[in-house]
């Protein structure tokens, strides 16, 4: 059988997780189900117009910590001695154990979390759309809120397409991120990950000063926003940095598909050198 | 056959728990790893089964190196540990998942087991007392069939019948293609199982094989056996206070018959390994000390 990777043996590796971590697994549905729903309970109960938007931050905000928290707990398996013995031995590859954790915890995430935020922005839109409004509330969504008094399913490309980048940029590197992380720091993991990843940012943004700095030989502030421009003062006068296009997004879009690959390489090194 | 060549490892790289540790295991034995406590011997179990990277040398099972921790090297391989994990299913969906990881496996062996030890499939595990847990993977283990099979303290826990169901399983499930090392501290409990013996000792400020013989080549060279007083005429390499006497180990250069006593076999070991190396050195299987 191939040593490297084999479809019957990380077949048989996802069945025994299933059966192993069922529980487990059952009640993680069920305390996100619960979250998102106290949260679209506040969300859903606004004007159409602000739950329009404003669920984009739930999917976001919630989804995010939601797969920042199950991520490292996969990953905990290798930091508890007992579970990794049991784990590490399990005959099978190093390439099946690293994707296992890639593909449940990564995409295995996205899929559910997905099915439920559908589910749960199904049942606000439908509440929204046959709301019961009281006349003082028809009259300010006349006035304040564009008179809008439907909304449409979350999955609406032209709403999405009008995120910040953030959002986008943290969703493409949280899990990865985690993955990573989890597998380099061993204690006290679940709040020291947050630290290290402000840390690492606040960092990053200063070395970007300092290059923007060195190049146009100016007073440079950085966008607070990622993908954003830079603005070069010359005393009381504002310039505006910008990378040429498309050169400039090729640029971003290498810098951050290269991060994403690069800490998906950093985990398997990392279970891969795992010592128990 | 594992081979262990000059290995160096540590916790710490200033002070290596192991340097140059040489070691061969045969198959077809049931191995005894004795040690004093902080020796290293789950230590040794982990670099055996590749949990552990030696720092230096080499470590092979065969033609596969355990740190590489290949599914053909971890299908021939079960260790049970000490402290160990086990998920909260039952008996049988915990045997129904992994045993198919094993391709030796046996499910008439593993029924048997468990009727051994007074268990059933359909129990939870995380309803099973610590012993009862134990019970479950050793008899999980043995009956993977696996080339090798490493057990940390696998009689702690274990009421006293269930010692002696342990030790007349594992009797029964070694056979010439199969390694079994258990490392233990409860020597009593094993003592007609082991053969042959491995104690750790300290040497030079780390741990080394102090003695690796079998049990015949053991009373060949010791005596074992209680004096009414201390003989200054025996080489005497261990004593203590026994009723009705001493009981003693000594060299045994008349090749008088005497039963191994694997405690102060230990004890003799420790007080002095120097001598116990240079008492079996002679000998072309212990040529690896």
């Amino acid at each position: 059988m191939n040593q490297t990777f084999s479809l019957s043996r990380f077949g048989r590796l996802l069945r025994t997780y299933f059966t192993e971590n069922r529980t487990m697994l059952l009640a993680n549905v069920a305390v996100l189900f619960v979250v998102l729903i106290a949260f679209s309970f506040v969300v859903y109960h606004q004007m159409p117009s602000v739950v329009s938007n404003g669920r984009y931050a739930l999917l976001f905000l919630v989804g995010g910590g939601a797969w920042y928290l199950f991520t490292v707990q996969q990953m905990a398996v290798l930091n508890q001695k007992e579970r990794a013995i049991s784990y590490l031995l399990r005959p099978a590859s190093r390439l099946e154990k690293w994707a296992q954790f890639v593909l449940l915890s990564g995409l295995g995430f996205l899929i559910l979390y997905l099915l439920v935020f559908t589910l749960i922005d199904t049942a606000g839109v439908w509440f929204i759309n046959h709301r019961a409004w009281k006349p003082e509330e028809l009259k300010s969504i006349r006035e304040n809120y564009d008179n809008q008094l439907t909304i449409g399913s979350y999955l609406n490309w032209a709403q999405m397409s009008k995120l910040p980048v953030n959002f986008w940029l943290s969703a493409a590197l949280i899990h990865p991120a985690s993955l990573a992380l989890a597998l380099l720091v061993r204690r006290y993991t679940l709040p020291l990950l947050p630290v290290i990843a402000f840390v690492f940012v606040c960092i990053l943004i200063f070395i970007n000063k300092q290059l923007l700095q060195g190049f146009v030989d100016d007073q440079v502030s950085v966008s607070g926003g990622i993908f954003g421009n830079a603005f070069v003062e010359k005393g009381n006068d504002w310039r505006m940095v910008r990378v040429p296009q498309p050169i400039g997004d090729v640029i971003r879009y290498s810098v951050g598909a290269s991060a994403v690959v690069l800490l998906y390489i950093t985990a398997y090194f990392r279970l891969k050198e795992r010592e128990v | 056959m594992i081979v262990l060549d000059d290995v160096t490892f540590g916790y710490s790289r200033r002070k290596p728990l192991y340097a140059g540790l040489n070691l061969t295991l045969e198959p077809g034995s049931v191995y005894g790893l004795l040690g004093p406590n902080g020796a290293g011997k789950s230590t040794l179990l982990r670099l055996l089964s590749g949990l552990l990277y030696p720092q230096a040398g080499q470590i092979r099972a065969g033609a596969l190196m355990p740190g590489d921790r290949q599914p053909a090297f971890l299908e021939e391989l079960f260790l049970v540990p000490e402290e160990f994990y086990l998920p909260p299913v039952r008996i049988r969906q915990f045997v129904e998942g992994n045993a198919p990881f094993y391709p030796h496996f046996s499910r008439e062996q593993m029924a048997g087991y468990l009727r051994e030890f007074g268990l059933t499939d359909d129990l939870k595990l995380n309803e099973l007392s610590y012993g009862q847990k134990k019970k479950v993977l050793i008899g999980f283990g043995l009956a993977t069939n696996t080339a090798l099979l490493l057990m940390d303290e696998p009689t702690n826990g274990l009421d006293i019948p269930s010692k002696s169901q342990f030790r007349r399983l594992v009797a029964g499930a070694v056979d010439e293609r199969r390694t079994v090392v258990i490392s233990t501290h409860q020597v009593r409990d094993l003592e007609a199982l082991i053969d042959p013996v491995i104690v750790l000792a300290e040497h030079n400020g780390r741990m080394s094989v102090a003695l690796k013989a079998s049990v015949e080549e053991i009373t060949a060279r010791l005596w074992f056996g209680l004096l009414p007083a201390l003989d200054t005429h025996r080489p005497i390499l261990f004593s203590e206070r026994a009723v009705g006497g001493y009981a003693v180990v000594a060299e045994n250069p008349t090749g008088e018959s005497s039963r191994l006593d694997l405690e102060r076999l230990f004890n003799a070991v420790q007080a002095d390994p120097a001598r116990i190396r240079s008492l079996f050195s002679t000998r072309s299987t212990v040529a690896a000390l």
